[in-house]
Order: structure tokens, then sequence, then C-alpha cells
């Protein structure tokens, strides 16, 4: 009995030490075609269950079948309202369907549970993906629709600015054209009787034209530009070094309806007054346009967001990688911009909105949030992967009921034979077909005597 | 009850860990109830006229935070001997309760388990009763519930699955240590029997074939250490059951709402050998081999109904075949809550005699 015991905990110990060396951690598959077709077998077995219908959620996401995805998460929501791994997937389903206003509503919703930090962070990334890219889609719908937009007239008081153009040698300076862009927006948004449009909203309508790197900022690109975005006015600008060490820069405001200028201002100065001068340009359309300003918006106008031109330039260089997608070096180049000048708030909030995309739309990300949200994991079980090969090694191994309840069995069902009661194997019970059993207790006594 | 107490106690911790992000295996709430019944009729010629049993499974899971589950099986049963006499012995009661925790290692990948079999059946029978379980022990009739209770028992498990190819292949292996008890309860009460050590290996491999199908194959190995009892001066011995092979294979093909499986798997049980109290060694007359088969075919008539007719074939080498047919039904009641109903009937032979087979089921099962 004791060496029973013993060699029992041995066995356990060993079994322990085998666990512990095999440890392999979470790992995301991909998915083959032949994989999906497995899950689909299954399903098709039993097509109500959440586990099954989530696993191939997944697996359409990860192919970009986002219409059956959205009717398998239908099928597991149905059952199981609360599941909020089957809730992140349907987000990113409806992001992979163009669903934008879907989407967000289903991150708000799983935000609105009071996630934890992590969480929470991971869905804001995953909004700020959300808006580039409806950003992005707005724009391709505008170039679609643009000669229905062109018989619109915009919004006059609603203002585009333009990425100002940099027509110096100093390619270091070259970021500047988002940052100056960015601070005439945030200048312009303080007047109460102008509609501002995001900055990031134009960038990717210039995106989609194919015009951020051409240089075309002529008032006839702006007037075009203004009708797609809704915009009345467009702010066109350039600016360049000038002898001396100094910054000269020029702006106009393009009227969208008939690509005609507005008003202009420019400045120059000194590049350490680079704001100053900026402050000096916008003073002077807004003047120009005949646009009154409370002491409020003026004063508001004349604040500096920072007075350190080297956080700016990293800020803009933020910015320009921001466009770019590269949400790592953005993020990156605000924190730094942020530790020059910790009183510079845009930089820091960009930071970290930049990181959080960073985290929401890597590689692996959406499995990453769905696993932080709710356990469902990088691709959880793969489509006809190794999560059954396990569940049914481990059940005929270890035999439970769980076999059973869970639904994952096999796909076969097959019920194997157990081991039955061991005295009534040692006394040679063989069912009903053996003689009576009474005889169980002789049958022992007789094998034993001499 | 102080083992339900403790079981109520880590249940109630499960609840709040629930919902935090998991790799266990079973990561949610499930249990599962109902009620089965299974008969087989013998014609003349047998002692036995007929054998019958109702049970009542209860099976709960529990996800027991990030890695790990909690299982909980055990049964109600009731088992019914006729015989050509027109006598008839039954006995009823719980059965042993199998408490299985499964711990995660890798998801997908590799999962340890530590399984105890908590002795609240009855394990000490009259004579009289233990022929009832004799009835219902061959594995050839494969009832339910093949016993009521034996004693304390400890598994320990580790399965690992990997990818090779086109395959995913799970890997498996046990030992099970049980102690020992007494089985009779009447003239045999100072029978003790002490169960040897149970090792088991599995090897398992699946994977896609045609696209729509799906290939399962299997083998499992058993063996066991030897079983010794005694009972004083009188009764002293040892058993050793003999090694147990069972090959399984499985193929599941869809298209459309349509699924079609065939299954089939075979039960080798190698001669045990039996030893007496004065070293003579002798070998058991219980080598056999069992063979099954079945055929299904789901159809899924709505989104929350399936019905599955199905054939089946059973031989066994000691005399015996079983034809089978059959309905399965699945139905979702609600959100949570869903039923597999099954009905058989089962025409054969044993040893020459003709026997029919009756089976029914309705099992419902809650899922959160």
């Amino acid at each position: 009995m004791t060496t029973s015991w013993v060699r029992a905990l041995v066995a356990a110990v060993a079994c322990a030490a085998v666990a512990a060396c095999a440890a392999g951690g979470a790992r995301t598959e991909s998915l083959s075609p032949e994989g999906l077709a497995a899950l689909e077998a299954q399903r098709a077995q039993r097509p109500t269950d959440p586990d099954l219908n989530l696993r191939l959620a997944r697996a359409y996401h990860g192919a970009n079948r986002f219409a059956d995805a959205r009717a398998a998460l239908a099928t597991v929501l149905l059952q199981q309202p609360g599941n909020r791994v089957a809730q992140a997937y349907l987000g990113f389903t409806y992001e992979g369907l163009e669903q934008f206003d879907s989407a967000r509503a289903v991150y708000g919703a799983l935000l609105a549970g009071r996630p934890s930090g992590e969480v929470s962070r991971l869905l804001n990334g995953r909004l700020a993906l959300l808006a580039r890219k409806e950003l992005h889609a707005n724009a391709r719908a505008a170039l679609a629709r643009e000669s229905e937009l062109s018989r619109t007239p915009p919004d006059p008081n609603t203002v585009a600015v333009f990425p100002f153009r940099y027509t110096g040698q100093d390619s270091s300076l070259r970021p500047l054209e988002r940052g100056l862009a960015a601070l005439v927006v945030s200048d312009l948004s303080h007047v109460r009787s102008l509609r501002l449009v995001e900055r990031e909203r134009l960038q990717a309508l210039l995106d989609e034209m194919q015009l951020a790197t051409s240089g075309r900022v002529d008032p006839a690109t702006g007037a075009r530009s203004g009708h797609l975005v809704g915009a009345g006015q467009v702010v066109q600008g350039q600016f360049q070094e000038v002898p001396t060490a100094g910054v000269r820069l020029d702006a106009a405001m393009v009227r969208a309806a008939d690509a005609g200028v507005a008003a202009t201002g420019s400045g120059r100065d000194q590049l350490n007054l680079l704001f100053d001068v900026e402050k000096s340009v916008v003073f002077q359309l807004l003047a120009k346009m005949g646009v009154p300003l409370t002491p409020a918006e003026s004063l508001a106008i004349s604040e500096r967001p920072t007075r350190d031109l080297q956080a700016f330039l990293l800020y803009s260089r933020g910015l320009e990688q921001e466009d770019r997608g590269d949400f790592g070096a953005a993020s990156a180049s605000f924190r730094a911009a942020a530790q020059r000048d910790p009183s510079f708030q845009a930089a820091a909030q960009q930071a970290q909105s930049s990181d959080a995309a960073q985290s929401a739309g890597g590689v692996g990300s959406e499995g990453n949030l769905a696993a932080a949200i709710g356990g469902g994991g990088p691709g959880g079980s793969p489509a006809g992967g190794t999560a059954d090969a396990l569940t049914l090694a481990i059940n005929s191994t270890v035999p439970s009921g769980a076999a059973i309840v869970s639904g994952t069995q096999t796909t076969t069902e097959i019920n194997l034979p157990v081991r039955n009661d061991p005295v009534c194997e040692a006394a040679g019970c063989g069912g009903p077909t053996l003689p009576p059993p009474l005889s169980v207790g002789t049958i022992i006594i007789i094998i034993n005597r001499p | 009850m102080r083992i339900r107490l403790t079981l109520g106690v880590l249940l109630t911790l499960a609840a709040p860990l629930w919902s935090q992000g998991a790799t266990a295996l079973y990561s949610r709430w499930n249990a599962l109830t109902g009620f089965e019944f299974q008969r087989y009729g013998f014609a003349q010629g047998l002692v036995v006229e007929s054998a019958s049993q109702w049970s009542l499974p209860l099976v709960v899971v529990a996800p027991l935070g990030r890695r790990m589950s909690l299982d909980l099986t055990t049964h109600f049963a009731h088992t019914e001997v006729t015989d050509s006499a027109g006598g008839s012995t039954d006995y009823s009661g719980l059965t042993d309760t199998q408490l299985r925790l499964l711990y995660t290692v890798g998801r997908d990948r590799a999962v340890a388990s530590l399984s105890l079999n908590l002795p609240t059946g009855k394990r000490s029978l009259t004579t009289t009763q233990f022929g009832v379980s004799s009835a219902v022990s061959s594995n050839f009739l494969s009832f339910p519930v093949s016993n009521l209770g034996t004693s304390f028992g400890i598994t320990g498990g580790f399965a690992y699955a990997v990818p090779a190819g086109g395959w995913n292949v799970g890997l498996a292996g046990s030992v099970r240590y049980q102690s020992s008890y007494k089985p009779l309860s009447d003239s045999g009460a100072t029978l003790s029997y002490d169960p040897g050590i149970e090792s088991r290996l599995r090897i398992g491999a699946d994977r896609v074939v045609a696209q729509r199908g799906r290939l399962l194959l299997g083998f499992t190995y058993s063996s066991f250490s030897t079983d010794q009892f005694s009972g004083g001066a009188l009764v002293n011995g040892t058993f050793n059951p003999g090694s147990r092979l069972i090959g399984d294979v499985g193929y599941a093909y869809t298209w459309g709402r349509t699924t079609l499986t065939l299954g089939a798997w075979d039960f080798y049980r190698l001669a045990g050998r039996s030893g007496t109290g004065t070293g003579a060694i002798g070998t058991a007359d219980n080598n056999e081999n069992i063979f099954n088969t079945e055929l299904r075919l789901a159809r899924q008539l709505s989104p929350r109904v399936v019905l599955e007719p199905l054939v089946g074939y059973r031989h066994w080498n000691l005399g015996g075949r079983l034809f089978s047919v059959g309905l399965n039904s699945r139905f979702g009641l609600s959100d949570s809550f869903s039923g597999i109903a099954s009905a058989r009937i089962s025409p054969g032979s044993v040893d020459g005699t003709d026997v029919t087979g009756l089976g029914f089921s309705l099992l419902m099962r809650y899922q959160r």
C-alpha cells in the first residue's frame, strides 16, 4: 500500500515536471483553408455552439471573410450577449466591412463596461485607428462622388487647412509642413464663427488624391479639396528659410466656390520666432476676411503650444510619421517632444494616442485585445488546430463527463470503453451471459485455496 | 459532507474569476443533467432475463482562474436484473464522484490534469447485489454506469498537442492510483481489494481531408500493475487485469447543412493473470475483442435543431453481435439551455441467444 502511494506520487511528480518543461505559452497560428473547412465541418454538427462559432468567426476574420464572421458572431451573441471577446471581434469585423459607426458603437459599449486600464488603452487605440480608417474611407467615397459634391456649395464658414509646403533646402524643417498646419487649425478653431476640418481628414483626402507629396498646392487643388471635404474656404501656404537664419511664411485663404483668393497673409522673422510669424499670418488672414474676434478669441489664438522650437519640430515629425501609419515612431517623436517641454500638452496627448494605436494596430494586435478583454486570445483555438486534439487526448486518458458537456468531445463522438469495477473483473464478471454473479465471492475463494 | 462543502466553496470562488481572460481548456461554466435508460432483454436460455438501468448524470464544469478548470462528474443510478425464474435483484444509489482539475500549461498545446475519484458511491455490496454489478459490467453491452463505487483514487495526467504537417497530433499519458477497499458486505466482508496502478497512453491525430472532411485516428494503451486481495487467513491472491488496446477512427464529411459521420473503434483486452497465495499463476479467461462501428447522418433543420439518424454494428469475439438503429436530436431551447435526445434499438445475439437492446436518453445542457 505504501509502495503504491510512493509510485503514484513519483508518477504525479514526473507528470508535473514534464508539464513544466513543456510550457509553451500562448502562440498565434495562422489559419489554413483546410483548417477553416474543418471548423465549418464541426459547426455543421453543432451549429449553435458558441465556442465553435467564435473560433470560426476568428478564422473568417483572419481570412477577410467579414460577412461570414459577422454571421458567426451573431450566433455567439444571440446565445451569449455578454461575451466580450465576441463583441471585440464584432468590432474588428465591422471595421473590415467598413461599417465604422457600428464598430465605434461596439468599442464604445466595451469602454462603457469600465474595463481595466490596459483594455481601455487598447480600445482607445483601436478607436484612433478606426478614425484613421474612416477618414480614408470617407475620402475615397468623396472622390467617388466628386461630380455630385462639386455641384454642392460647401459651407463658407467651414475652413480646411492644407499642409504648408516647404520650399527650402533644409530637409530637417520639412516636418513643419504638418506642424504648421496643425497649429493653424488649432488657432482657427478658437474662432467661434468658423468650423474647422480636422487636419487628419484633409490629410487622408490628400493621401487618397495622391497629392500629399506632389507639391500641388495651387488654388484649383485647394478649391477641389474644399468641395470634397465640405469646406467653403481652404488655407494654403508655404514657408522657407531666408538669409540670416530667418524664416518666411506665406498663406492664402482660397474660396472653394471659385478658387479665388479671399485673403493672404505673410510674415518673416528669425526661425526661433516661428510661432510669432505663424500667429501674425493667422491674424492677417482673419482680418482680411473680416472675421471679428473677441478679446478671448484673440488671446486664445495668441497662446503658444510650446516655446521650444525643437520640441515643436519633434512634434511635427510625429505628425508626419503618424500620417504614414508609423505609430511606433510617431509615439517616440511625440514623447521626445513632451520630454523637451513638459508643458507641451498636445505632444503628450499625441504620444499617448499613438502609443495606444501602435499597441492596437500591430501584428496580432486584435488577438491581444481580445485576450485582454476576455480571454479569447490571438486566434484562440486555431481552426482545425490543436485544441480538439488536446481535448480528446486528455479526455481519453483522464476521463470526465466534461467531454460530453463541452460538446468538443470529438468529431465522431466515439465513446470508448473504460475499465469497469476492478473487483468484478477479477471475479470474472462478463455480463449476463456468465453464470449468476452470486459466485463471485466463491470464485475468489476457490482461486486462492491451495 | 465535508467534501461537498469544500467543493461548494471552490465553485463559488470560481465565479468572479470566470469573467477574466482565460486560456483554460474549458473556460466557461457548463452543466449537464438528464435521464438515461438502457435495457437488454434476453431470450430463453440464459439465467438472466433482462438487465436494465436508468441513471441521472450530473456534470458541472467550472473555470477556475485563467488557466484552470474544475469539473465534477457523478450519477445516481438504478440497476435491476431479472432472472428467468421471475426473480429480480436491484440496487440504487449515487456513484463515485470524479473531480478533475485541468491546468493549461500552454494554450491549445499542453494541459496537466489531476483527478480524484471520491468514494461517494456504495462500494460494499452483498453478493446478490454484486451479481447485478456483474450483469452490467460487460464491455460488450456497455451500460452507462458499470458500478456504483470503488475507493478513493487519484489520477495524474498530461496531454500535449502539436501540429505536424497537415495533422494535429495529440499525445497524452496518465497514471492512476486507487486505494484498497472492501467490496463485499456480507459473506465476504473480510475481503480487502487493493487495485494496482493503471497507466494510460494515447496518441491521436486529426486532419482535414478533401476540404470538407475530417479524419481522426487514435490509439490508446492501458496497462495495469497487479491487484492484490486478501481476506485474512483464508483468502489471499493477486490479479493482473491484462493490458488493453483501443484503436479508434472517425471520418466526418459535411456538405451544406448535412454531415455524414463514420466512426469505429476496436477494443482488445489481453488475458489477465491470477495468482494464489501459494504462488501459483493462472491465466484469466478474460481475453476479448470488441469492434464497434456507427454511421450517422446529421441534418440541420433549423438554426437550433439538428436531427441525426444512425445505424451501428457491434461485434464481440466471444460470441456476440448487435445491430443498432437510432435517432439523435440536438436542440437549443434558449440562449443558455440546449438538449440532446436520443433513442436506439439494438437487436442481436449473445452466446447464440437473441438479445434486444433498448436505450433512450434526454440530456439538458446549461452553458454560460
